[in-house]
């Protein structure tokens, strides 16, 4: 992902990339949504559902701690970390 | 630039059948302060956590009841290949701070004036930056070719 380093009040830093990345995954992946805020917990869940067939977004996600499971469409501040144990793909 | 271009915040939905309940505990582990709400592919509504606030919890409203009580619709939304200088426009036509982003009625995701202000403070940033650099170090210009 390019990254976005920007000079703000004359202190570079770095802000989300901006715009859709691009994103592939699968059943089975952990998808990770990185805090916005310095003290903020990254957020994490389970992809259970994808709903393109080239793997793109967006996907259903079963939330780590509630067990929630909901459409997610993930900005560039979300990453996939992949598992290809599980190749098989339930489609929405 | 289009506006789907400037996503940064990932998005989430919920369909409105689910709780308010729900909805906050969505919110609080997904990170987002506002979801669509989203009926058979089709964006129905948004529920902020502000939403939650004035219409649930200042009402007395029960948490088990259903979220599409409580969601804010119709919804302000843009094109996701609109330029961002609609965004523009619309948030300053209307009394919001985000709009859905749709592409062929779906949801796709969610612009807030918060994000486009922080482009914009870096854009500016960045713009200035040579400028300073010339009024505080002088202007350099290059040689003057000499006549033929």
């Amino acid at each position: 992902v390019e990254r976005n380093v920007r000079y703000l009040d004359g202190a570079a830093v770095e802000l989300p990339s901006k715009g859709a990345c691009g994103m592939h995954a699968s059943v089975g992946d952990r998808i990770v949504i990185h805090a916005h805020r310095s003290g903020e917990p990254d957020r994490d869940g389970e992809i259970v559902a994808v709903q393109a067939d080239d793997g793109g977004p967006p996907y259903m996600v079963r939330w780590a701690e509630s067990g929630h499971e909901t459409l997610l469409y993930p900005g560039s501040d979300a990453t996939v970390q992949q598992f290809h144990s599980s190749d098989v793909v339930r489609r929405l | 630039m289009r506006t789907i271009e400037v996503l940064r915040r990932s998005a989430v939905s919920i369909p409105p059948e689910a709780t308010v309940r729900a909805a906050a505990e969505i919110m609080e582990e997904s990170g987002v302060g506002a979801l669509g709400v989203v009926d058979r592919g089709r964006l129905v509504g948004i529920v902020t956590d502000r939403d939650l606030v004035r219409r649930v919890l200042a009402t007395g409203r029960p948490a088990d009841g259903r979220v599409d009580a409580v969601m804010s619709s119709p919804v302000v939304t843009i094109s996701a290949d609109a330029d961002v200088h609609a965004a523009f426009a619309l948030f300053g036509r209307h009394a919001v701070r985000r709009l859905a982003v749709v592409r062929d009625e779906q949801f796709v995701g969610m612009v807030t004036v918060d994000d486009l202000l922080v482009d914009l403070a870096a854009d500016l940033s960045d713009l200035s930056r040579p400028v300073i650099g010339e009024i505080l170090f002088g202007h350099h210009d290059g040689p003057v070719p000499a006549l033929p």
